[in-house]
Protein backbone atom coordinates (compact mmCIF):
# COMPACT_ATOMS: atom_id res chain seq x y z
CA UNK A 1 0.00 0.00 0.00
CA UNK A 2 0.71 3.56 -0.81
CA UNK A 3 -0.59 4.89 2.56
CA UNK A 4 -2.11 4.64 5.19
CA UNK A 5 -2.44 1.93 8.12
CA UNK A 6 -2.27 -1.52 8.19
CA UNK A 7 -2.58 -4.47 10.86
CA UNK A 8 -1.44 -8.16 11.05
CA UNK A 9 -1.88 -10.88 13.36
CA UNK A 10 0.97 -12.43 14.87
CA UNK A 11 1.00 -15.12 11.62
CA UNK A 12 1.42 -12.05 9.34
CA UNK A 13 -2.47 -12.18 8.15
CA UNK A 14 -4.09 -8.73 7.42
CA UNK A 15 -6.84 -7.65 10.23
CA UNK A 16 -7.55 -4.43 9.14
CA UNK A 17 -6.33 -2.15 6.08
CA UNK A 18 -6.84 1.95 5.56
CA UNK A 19 -6.37 1.42 1.96
CA UNK A 20 -9.33 -0.67 1.57
CA UNK A 21 -13.27 0.22 2.18
CA UNK A 22 -13.58 -1.19 6.38
CA UNK A 23 -16.85 -0.68 8.25
CA UNK A 24 -16.59 -0.98 11.78
CA UNK A 25 -19.55 -0.77 14.10
CA UNK A 26 -18.46 1.90 16.23
CA UNK A 27 -20.73 3.03 19.59
CA UNK A 28 -21.00 6.57 19.70
CA UNK A 29 -23.58 7.12 22.32
CA UNK A 30 -25.57 5.75 24.98
CA UNK A 31 -28.64 7.45 26.00
CA UNK A 32 -31.22 7.45 28.51
CA UNK A 33 -34.96 8.73 27.12
CA UNK A 34 -38.03 9.00 29.51
CA UNK A 35 -41.31 9.73 27.03
CA UNK A 36 -44.95 10.04 28.09
CA UNK A 37 -47.16 8.03 25.50
CA UNK A 38 -48.24 10.71 22.33
CA UNK A 39 -51.77 9.77 23.30
CA UNK A 40 -50.88 11.35 27.07
CA UNK A 41 -49.78 14.04 25.13
CA UNK A 42 -45.59 12.94 25.19
CA UNK A 43 -43.80 14.62 22.76
CA UNK A 44 -40.75 12.83 20.39
CA UNK A 45 -37.52 13.35 21.85
CA UNK A 46 -34.83 14.74 19.56
CA UNK A 47 -31.48 13.40 18.96
CA UNK A 48 -28.67 14.46 17.65
CA UNK A 49 -27.57 12.10 15.59
CA UNK A 50 -24.21 13.87 13.70
CA UNK A 51 -23.55 12.68 10.71
CA UNK A 52 -27.21 10.83 9.20
CA UNK A 53 -28.84 12.32 6.03
CA UNK A 54 -31.64 10.24 5.15
CA UNK A 55 -34.06 7.57 6.48
CA UNK A 56 -32.43 5.34 4.30
CA UNK A 57 -29.08 6.32 6.12
CA UNK A 58 -30.39 5.90 9.19
CA UNK A 59 -31.36 2.12 8.61
CA UNK A 60 -28.09 0.54 6.67
CA UNK A 61 -25.54 2.87 8.82
CA UNK A 62 -27.01 3.27 12.20
CA UNK A 63 -27.63 0.75 15.10
CA UNK A 64 -30.03 1.74 17.88
CA UNK A 65 -30.21 -0.98 20.07
CA UNK A 66 -32.26 -0.73 23.49
CA UNK A 67 -29.92 -2.00 26.52
CA UNK A 68 -32.62 -1.73 28.90
CA UNK A 69 -35.89 0.21 29.54
CA UNK A 70 -39.38 -0.62 31.29
CA UNK A 71 -42.26 -1.33 29.42
CA UNK A 72 -43.07 -4.62 28.25
CA UNK A 73 -45.35 -6.17 25.83
CA UNK A 74 -46.99 -7.95 29.06
CA UNK A 75 -49.37 -4.96 29.54
CA UNK A 76 -50.05 -3.37 26.11
CA UNK A 77 -47.03 -1.45 24.98
CA UNK A 78 -43.69 -2.65 23.13
CA UNK A 79 -42.35 -0.28 26.02
CA UNK A 80 -39.39 0.75 22.84
CA UNK A 81 -39.68 3.73 21.31
CA UNK A 82 -40.38 4.40 17.36
CA UNK A 83 -37.41 5.57 15.92
CA UNK A 84 -36.93 7.67 12.69
CA UNK A 85 -34.88 9.83 10.72
CA UNK A 86 -36.03 13.53 11.17
CA UNK A 87 -33.84 15.92 9.22
CA UNK A 88 -30.36 16.23 9.00
CA UNK A 89 -28.27 15.13 12.00
CA UNK A 90 -30.74 14.51 14.11
CA UNK A 91 -33.77 11.45 14.67
CA UNK A 92 -36.67 10.98 16.90
CA UNK A 93 -37.82 9.01 19.52
CA UNK A 94 -41.93 8.74 19.80
CA UNK A 95 -43.49 6.78 22.63
CA UNK A 96 -46.51 5.07 20.74
CA UNK A 97 -47.39 2.70 23.20
CA UNK A 98 -51.09 1.58 23.54
CA UNK A 99 -52.07 1.20 27.49
CA UNK A 100 -54.23 -1.51 28.51
CA UNK A 101 -55.19 -2.71 32.04
CA UNK A 102 -53.77 -5.61 34.15
CA UNK A 103 -56.62 -8.02 32.01
CA UNK A 104 -55.51 -6.75 28.96
CA UNK A 105 -58.57 -3.97 27.99
CA UNK A 106 -57.51 -0.83 26.29
CA UNK A 107 -57.18 2.50 28.46
CA UNK A 108 -56.89 5.79 28.27
CA UNK A 109 -52.61 6.51 28.45
CA UNK A 110 -51.81 8.58 31.31
CA UNK A 111 -48.29 10.21 32.10
CA UNK A 112 -48.06 7.85 34.39
CA UNK A 113 -47.53 5.36 31.32
CA UNK A 114 -44.20 7.32 31.22
CA UNK A 115 -40.95 4.88 29.88
CA UNK A 116 -37.45 5.43 30.29
CA UNK A 117 -35.13 3.29 27.86
CA UNK A 118 -31.80 2.72 27.32
CA UNK A 119 -29.92 3.08 24.00
CA UNK A 120 -26.94 2.24 22.37
CA UNK A 121 -25.84 4.15 19.72
CA UNK A 122 -23.56 2.62 17.09
CA UNK A 123 -22.41 3.48 13.52
CA UNK A 124 -21.49 1.48 10.38
CA UNK A 125 -18.87 2.74 8.70
CA UNK A 126 -19.25 6.20 9.21
CA UNK A 127 -16.90 9.16 9.45
CA UNK A 128 -16.84 9.97 12.89
CA UNK A 129 -15.15 12.79 14.70
CA UNK B 1 -11.98 15.08 17.58
CA UNK B 2 -9.62 17.84 18.80
CA UNK B 3 -6.85 15.30 20.37
CA UNK B 4 -5.56 11.97 19.77
CA UNK B 5 -5.42 8.99 17.21
CA UNK B 6 -8.17 8.34 14.24
CA UNK B 7 -7.79 6.52 11.15
CA UNK B 8 -9.67 6.54 8.20
CA UNK B 9 -10.38 3.98 5.44
CA UNK B 10 -9.88 5.00 2.24
CA UNK B 11 -13.74 6.52 1.91
CA UNK B 12 -12.86 8.60 4.37
CA UNK B 13 -15.12 6.47 7.28
CA UNK B 14 -13.52 5.68 10.17
CA UNK B 15 -11.83 2.05 11.08
CA UNK B 16 -11.05 3.48 14.94
CA UNK B 17 -9.98 6.62 16.76
CA UNK B 18 -9.28 7.26 20.20
CA UNK B 19 -12.38 8.46 21.48
CA UNK B 20 -15.30 5.53 20.23
CA UNK B 21 -14.97 2.01 21.30
CA UNK B 22 -15.64 -0.39 18.13
CA UNK B 23 -16.76 -4.04 18.21
CA UNK B 24 -13.69 -6.70 19.14
CA UNK B 25 -13.19 -10.03 19.04
CA UNK B 26 -12.66 -11.27 23.15
CA UNK B 27 -13.32 -15.07 23.03
CA UNK B 28 -13.42 -17.84 20.60
CA UNK B 29 -14.75 -21.61 20.58
CA UNK B 30 -16.40 -24.02 18.81
CA UNK B 31 -19.67 -25.68 19.49
CA UNK B 32 -22.51 -28.12 18.05
CA UNK B 33 -25.78 -27.14 16.52
CA UNK B 34 -29.25 -28.12 17.83
CA UNK B 35 -27.22 -29.11 21.30
CA UNK B 36 -26.88 -26.61 24.13
CA UNK B 37 -25.09 -24.12 23.72
CA UNK B 38 -21.80 -24.01 26.08
CA UNK B 39 -22.17 -21.52 29.02
CA UNK B 40 -19.64 -18.12 28.42
CA UNK B 41 -16.78 -17.58 30.75
CA UNK B 42 -18.24 -14.53 33.57
CA UNK B 43 -15.18 -12.56 32.47
CA UNK B 44 -16.87 -12.14 29.05
CA UNK B 45 -18.88 -9.06 30.70
CA UNK B 46 -15.60 -7.55 32.32
CA UNK B 47 -16.00 -8.68 35.74
CA UNK B 48 -12.09 -8.46 36.06
CA UNK B 49 -12.59 -4.35 36.46
CA UNK B 50 -14.68 -5.19 39.41
CA UNK B 51 -14.34 -2.38 42.44
CA UNK B 52 -13.77 -3.61 46.45
CA UNK B 53 -16.34 -1.04 48.01
CA UNK B 54 -16.45 -2.45 51.38
CA UNK B 55 -14.60 -5.41 53.27
CA UNK B 56 -16.14 -7.19 56.61
CA UNK B 57 -16.32 -10.40 58.37
CA UNK B 58 -19.02 -12.59 58.63
CA UNK B 59 -19.25 -16.14 60.94
CA UNK B 60 -20.93 -18.82 59.11
CA UNK B 61 -23.76 -20.96 60.95
CA UNK B 62 -22.24 -24.66 61.25
CA UNK B 63 -23.92 -28.02 60.67
CA UNK B 64 -26.59 -29.04 58.04
CA UNK B 65 -29.39 -25.97 58.34
CA UNK B 66 -31.69 -26.48 55.78
CA UNK B 67 -29.45 -26.22 52.72
CA UNK B 68 -31.30 -26.71 48.81
CA UNK B 69 -27.87 -26.57 47.23
CA UNK B 70 -24.05 -27.89 48.04
CA UNK B 71 -23.41 -24.24 46.84
CA UNK B 72 -24.81 -22.69 49.94
CA UNK B 73 -23.95 -21.59 52.93
CA UNK B 74 -25.90 -20.12 55.56
CA UNK B 75 -25.64 -16.73 58.06
CA UNK B 76 -27.50 -15.42 60.59
CA UNK B 77 -29.03 -12.25 59.74
CA UNK B 78 -27.18 -9.41 59.33
CA UNK B 79 -28.94 -6.50 57.58
CA UNK B 80 -25.79 -4.50 58.29
CA UNK B 81 -23.32 -6.99 56.31
CA UNK B 82 -25.42 -7.66 53.25
CA UNK B 83 -23.75 -9.52 50.43
CA UNK B 84 -25.10 -8.17 46.98
CA UNK B 85 -24.68 -10.15 43.84
CA UNK B 86 -21.09 -10.38 43.22
CA UNK B 87 -19.40 -10.46 46.79
CA UNK B 88 -16.71 -12.20 47.35
CA UNK B 89 -15.72 -14.57 50.48
CA UNK B 90 -12.28 -15.23 50.71
CA UNK B 91 -10.83 -18.94 52.43
CA UNK B 92 -7.54 -20.25 52.17
CA UNK B 93 -6.91 -18.42 49.08
CA UNK B 94 -9.78 -19.51 46.87
CA UNK B 95 -12.21 -17.52 46.19
CA UNK B 96 -16.50 -17.80 46.25
CA UNK B 97 -18.34 -15.43 44.64
CA UNK B 98 -22.01 -14.46 45.50
CA UNK B 99 -24.93 -15.43 42.56
CA UNK B 100 -28.28 -14.69 44.65
CA UNK B 101 -29.45 -14.90 48.40
CA UNK B 102 -32.51 -16.45 50.18
CA UNK B 103 -34.00 -15.98 53.60
CA UNK B 104 -36.01 -18.31 55.80
CA UNK B 105 -37.20 -17.27 59.43
CA UNK B 106 -38.22 -13.80 59.74
CA UNK B 107 -41.56 -13.59 61.36
CA UNK B 108 -44.38 -11.35 61.00
CA UNK B 109 -45.02 -9.22 64.13
CA UNK B 110 -48.80 -9.88 64.32
CA UNK B 111 -50.92 -9.11 61.48
CA UNK B 112 -48.89 -5.96 61.19
CA UNK B 113 -47.36 -6.97 57.88
CA UNK B 114 -44.19 -5.72 59.84
CA UNK B 115 -41.29 -8.98 59.64
CA UNK B 116 -39.10 -9.52 62.30
CA UNK B 117 -35.44 -10.52 61.30
CA UNK B 118 -34.00 -10.96 64.69
CA UNK B 119 -33.56 -15.32 64.43
CA UNK B 120 -33.59 -15.46 60.57
CA UNK B 121 -31.01 -16.97 58.16
CA UNK B 122 -29.19 -15.92 55.05
CA UNK B 123 -28.63 -18.70 52.52
CA UNK B 124 -25.78 -17.45 49.83
CA UNK B 125 -25.64 -19.02 47.12
CA UNK B 126 -22.10 -19.57 45.73
CA UNK B 127 -20.56 -20.30 42.47
CA UNK B 128 -18.60 -22.95 43.52
CA UNK B 129 -19.41 -25.78 46.07
CA UNK B 130 -19.18 -24.81 49.93
CA UNK B 131 -20.02 -28.09 51.61
CA UNK B 132 -16.61 -28.17 53.13
CA UNK B 133 -16.91 -24.89 54.76
CA UNK B 134 -20.23 -26.02 56.62
CA UNK B 135 -19.04 -28.29 59.25
CA UNK B 136 -17.48 -25.25 61.86
CA UNK B 137 -18.79 -21.56 62.71
CA UNK B 138 -15.69 -19.92 61.15
CA UNK B 139 -15.16 -16.20 60.76
CA UNK B 140 -15.62 -15.61 57.09
CA UNK B 141 -13.65 -12.55 55.21
CA UNK B 142 -15.40 -10.85 52.42
CA UNK B 143 -15.35 -7.96 50.38
CA UNK B 144 -18.00 -6.47 48.53
CA UNK B 145 -17.67 -5.33 44.81
CA UNK B 146 -19.53 -3.99 42.01
CA UNK B 147 -18.37 -5.37 38.75
CA UNK B 148 -19.75 -4.38 35.28
CA UNK B 149 -21.84 -6.32 33.39
CA UNK B 150 -20.92 -5.55 29.51
CA UNK B 151 -22.76 -6.75 26.91
CA UNK B 152 -21.40 -8.81 23.94
CA UNK B 153 -22.50 -9.90 20.82
CA UNK B 154 -22.35 -13.74 19.49
CA UNK B 155 -20.95 -13.91 15.90
CA UNK B 156 -20.84 -17.60 14.40
CA UNK B 157 -20.29 -19.50 10.95
CA UNK B 158 -20.42 -22.92 10.07
CA UNK B 159 -16.84 -24.74 10.15
CA UNK B 160 -17.46 -26.94 7.37
CA UNK B 161 -17.11 -24.80 4.06
CA UNK B 162 -19.68 -27.76 2.24
CA UNK B 163 -22.16 -26.42 4.63
CA UNK B 164 -25.70 -24.95 3.63
CA UNK B 165 -28.97 -24.58 5.65
CA UNK B 166 -29.99 -21.62 7.59
CA UNK B 167 -29.09 -21.41 11.35
CA UNK B 168 -30.32 -19.14 13.73
CA UNK B 169 -31.16 -18.93 18.51
CA UNK B 170 -33.79 -21.58 19.46
CA UNK B 171 -34.29 -23.41 22.68
CA UNK B 172 -33.44 -27.05 22.17
CA UNK B 173 -35.83 -29.04 20.55
CA UNK B 174 -38.24 -26.08 20.40
CA UNK B 175 -38.98 -26.16 24.25
CA UNK B 176 -39.45 -22.98 26.01
CA UNK B 177 -38.17 -24.84 28.98
CA UNK B 178 -34.41 -26.04 27.51
CA UNK B 179 -31.59 -24.00 27.05
CA UNK B 180 -30.31 -22.04 24.02
CA UNK B 181 -28.68 -23.71 20.82
CA UNK B 182 -27.79 -23.01 17.56
CA UNK B 183 -30.38 -24.35 15.65
CA UNK B 184 -29.14 -25.75 12.22
CA UNK B 185 -31.93 -26.65 9.63
CA UNK B 186 -30.13 -29.36 8.78
CA UNK B 187 -31.34 -31.62 11.94
CA UNK B 188 -27.78 -32.59 12.22
CA UNK B 189 -26.11 -32.62 16.02
CA UNK B 190 -22.69 -32.90 14.66
CA UNK B 191 -22.42 -29.79 12.46
CA UNK B 192 -19.84 -27.63 14.40
CA UNK B 193 -20.37 -23.88 14.08
CA UNK B 194 -17.65 -21.83 14.95
CA UNK B 195 -18.35 -18.79 17.38
CA UNK B 196 -16.59 -14.78 18.22
CA UNK B 197 -17.71 -13.25 21.11
CA UNK B 198 -17.11 -9.48 20.32
CA UNK B 199 -17.67 -6.80 22.61
CA UNK B 200 -17.26 -3.10 23.04
CA UNK B 201 -13.29 -2.09 22.93
CA UNK B 202 -14.46 -0.69 26.23
CA UNK B 203 -15.29 -4.28 27.58
CA UNK B 204 -12.81 -5.65 26.08
CA UNK B 205 -10.14 -3.17 27.76
CA UNK B 206 -11.85 -4.32 30.67
CA UNK B 207 -11.19 -8.11 30.85
CA UNK B 208 -7.71 -8.58 32.62
CA UNK B 209 -4.60 -9.01 30.04
CA UNK B 210 -3.99 -12.16 31.86
CA UNK B 211 -6.20 -13.70 29.96
CA UNK B 212 -5.02 -14.84 26.51
CA UNK B 213 -8.25 -15.63 25.45
CA UNK B 214 -9.02 -12.44 24.36
CA UNK B 215 -5.45 -11.58 22.15
CA UNK B 216 -7.25 -12.76 19.04
CA UNK B 217 -4.84 -11.41 17.16
CA UNK B 218 -2.58 -13.89 18.23
CA UNK B 219 0.10 -11.83 20.21
CA UNK B 220 -0.35 -10.13 23.37
CA UNK B 221 3.14 -8.23 24.47
CA UNK B 222 3.09 -5.62 21.79
CA UNK B 223 0.26 -3.28 20.20
CA UNK B 224 -1.00 -0.35 19.06
CA UNK B 225 -3.59 0.45 21.55
CA UNK B 226 -5.93 3.48 21.53
CA UNK B 227 -7.09 4.67 25.06
CA UNK B 228 -9.52 7.66 25.93
CA UNK B 229 -8.70 10.09 28.44
CA UNK B 230 -9.45 9.09 32.21
CA UNK B 231 -13.90 10.39 31.81
CA UNK B 232 -15.64 7.16 32.64
CA UNK B 233 -16.34 4.84 35.40
CA UNK B 234 -16.07 0.67 35.16
CA UNK B 235 -18.23 0.76 37.64
CA UNK B 236 -21.05 3.53 39.68
CA UNK B 237 -18.41 3.66 42.41
CA UNK B 238 -15.17 2.91 40.88
CA UNK B 239 -12.27 5.53 39.18
CA UNK B 240 -12.44 7.08 36.56
CA UNK B 241 -10.28 5.74 34.34
CA UNK B 242 -9.04 5.21 30.86
CA UNK B 243 -10.87 3.42 28.23
CA UNK B 244 -9.76 1.13 25.51
CA UNK B 245 -11.39 2.37 21.83
CA UNK B 246 -9.62 -0.02 19.69
CA UNK B 247 -6.29 -2.71 20.18
CA UNK B 248 -4.04 -4.27 17.51
CA UNK B 249 -3.58 -7.66 19.74
CA UNK B 250 -7.15 -8.98 18.74
CA UNK B 251 -8.89 -8.18 15.64
CA UNK B 252 -12.32 -5.90 15.02
CA UNK B 253 -15.34 -6.89 13.43
CA UNK B 254 -16.25 -5.00 10.26
CA UNK B 255 -19.50 -5.02 8.60
CA UNK B 256 -19.47 -6.90 5.31
CA UNK B 257 -23.45 -6.30 5.24
CA UNK B 258 -26.03 -4.93 7.51
CA UNK B 259 -29.26 -3.96 8.03
CA UNK B 260 -31.94 -3.35 10.04
CA UNK B 261 -34.79 -5.53 10.16
CA UNK B 262 -38.24 -5.77 11.80
CA UNK B 263 -38.94 -9.42 10.59
CA UNK B 264 -41.19 -10.90 8.30
CA UNK B 265 -45.03 -11.39 8.13
CA UNK B 266 -46.07 -13.34 11.16
CA UNK B 267 -48.24 -16.36 9.18
CA UNK B 268 -45.81 -17.36 6.23
CA UNK B 269 -42.49 -18.16 5.06
CA UNK B 270 -40.22 -15.67 3.35
CA UNK B 271 -37.04 -14.51 2.73
CA UNK B 272 -34.98 -11.10 3.15
CA UNK B 273 -31.65 -9.77 0.95
CA UNK B 274 -29.03 -8.44 3.00
CA UNK B 275 -26.78 -7.38 0.02
CA UNK B 276 -24.66 -8.85 -2.64
CA UNK B 277 -21.14 -10.37 -1.32
CA UNK B 278 -17.96 -10.30 -3.38
CA UNK B 279 -15.88 -13.81 -3.36
CA UNK B 280 -13.28 -14.10 -1.21
CA UNK B 281 -11.93 -16.82 1.19
CA UNK B 282 -11.64 -14.63 4.34
CA UNK B 283 -14.43 -16.22 6.33
CA UNK B 284 -17.61 -14.55 6.75
CA UNK B 285 -19.53 -13.94 9.97
CA UNK B 286 -22.91 -13.25 10.87
CA UNK B 287 -24.33 -11.25 13.83
CA UNK B 288 -26.78 -13.65 15.66
CA UNK B 289 -27.73 -12.27 18.16
CA UNK B 290 -31.44 -10.91 16.43
CA UNK B 291 -31.88 -14.24 15.64
CA UNK B 292 -33.46 -14.63 18.85
CA UNK B 293 -36.72 -12.53 18.57
CA UNK B 294 -39.54 -13.66 17.05
CA UNK B 295 -43.41 -12.69 16.46
CA UNK B 296 -45.91 -14.68 17.61
CA UNK B 297 -47.94 -16.48 14.64
CA UNK B 298 -51.20 -18.83 14.44
CA UNK B 299 -51.42 -21.50 16.89
CA UNK B 300 -48.94 -19.92 18.81
CA UNK B 301 -45.79 -20.53 16.40
CA UNK B 302 -43.09 -18.43 16.66
CA UNK B 303 -41.80 -16.79 13.74
CA UNK B 304 -37.83 -15.72 13.26
CA UNK B 305 -35.06 -15.11 11.08
CA UNK B 306 -32.48 -16.90 10.98
CA UNK B 307 -29.40 -16.56 8.55
CA UNK B 308 -29.83 -18.65 5.02
CA UNK B 309 -26.13 -20.04 4.57
CA UNK B 310 -25.77 -20.94 1.07
CA UNK B 311 -21.70 -20.21 1.29
CA UNK B 312 -19.38 -18.20 2.40
CA UNK B 313 -20.55 -15.71 -0.14
CA UNK B 314 -23.89 -16.55 -0.58
CA UNK B 315 -25.74 -15.34 2.72
CA UNK B 316 -29.32 -13.93 3.39
CA UNK B 317 -32.23 -14.33 5.92
CA UNK B 318 -34.90 -17.34 6.10
CA UNK B 319 -37.76 -16.14 7.91
CA UNK B 320 -40.12 -19.18 9.12
CA UNK B 321 -41.39 -20.95 12.05
CA UNK B 322 -38.58 -23.88 12.16
CA UNK B 323 -36.71 -23.54 15.60
CA UNK B 324 -39.06 -21.24 17.83
CA UNK B 325 -36.44 -18.72 18.03
CA UNK B 326 -36.06 -17.86 21.60
CA UNK B 327 -39.29 -17.46 23.36
CA UNK B 328 -38.94 -13.89 25.80
CA UNK B 329 -41.78 -11.46 26.38
CA UNK B 330 -38.40 -8.62 25.51
CA UNK B 331 -37.01 -10.40 23.01
CA UNK B 332 -40.45 -9.74 20.33
CA UNK B 333 -39.78 -7.68 17.37
CA UNK B 334 -40.51 -4.02 18.23
CA UNK B 335 -38.12 -2.52 16.46
CA UNK B 336 -35.84 -3.06 13.76
CA UNK B 337 -32.96 -5.03 14.52
CA UNK B 338 -29.39 -5.31 13.25
CA UNK B 339 -28.48 -8.30 11.29
CA UNK B 340 -24.95 -8.40 9.42
CA UNK B 341 -22.44 -10.21 7.69
CA UNK B 342 -19.05 -9.55 9.13
CA UNK B 343 -15.31 -10.47 8.20
CA UNK B 344 -12.63 -10.70 11.78
CA UNK B 345 -9.49 -10.19 8.58
CA UNK B 346 -7.72 -12.57 7.41
CA UNK B 347 -7.17 -15.85 9.59
CA UNK B 348 -10.03 -15.79 11.66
Amino acid sequence: MAYGFQCFDSLGNLIADSSAQTNVLMKIDEVSISLAPTSAGGSPYIYNLTGVSSALDLRDNYIIGRVSGGGGIVFGGSGNFYIQYHSAGKISFTNNSQCTTLFGAYRQCTVSDTVTNTYHVYSIGKPIT
Amino acid sequence: MSYGVSVSDVNGNTIFNSSHPIEMASYYFTCQGNTAFPSLPDWITGKDSRYAVSSFSRTNMAGNVGYTSNFELAFPYDQSKSMPTDSVMTVAGVEYTVRNRRITGAVMVGNSFIFDFTNATEYYLFDKDVTALRSVAASRAIVQYEAPNYGYTIYARPMSASYSGYFGWAHVGADLRNPLMIYDSTGSTTNTFEVIVASSAKAWGAIAYTRSEKFLGGMSNYAITCQTGQTERHTPSGPLVSMTTFDSRTRIAKMVLAKGWGGGTDYSNSSFSLGSLNATSTKRWVRLDSTKAVKLGANLTRYSAKYQWNSNNSISIAWNSNGGGQFSLQDSYVTDLPFAVAEFGVGA
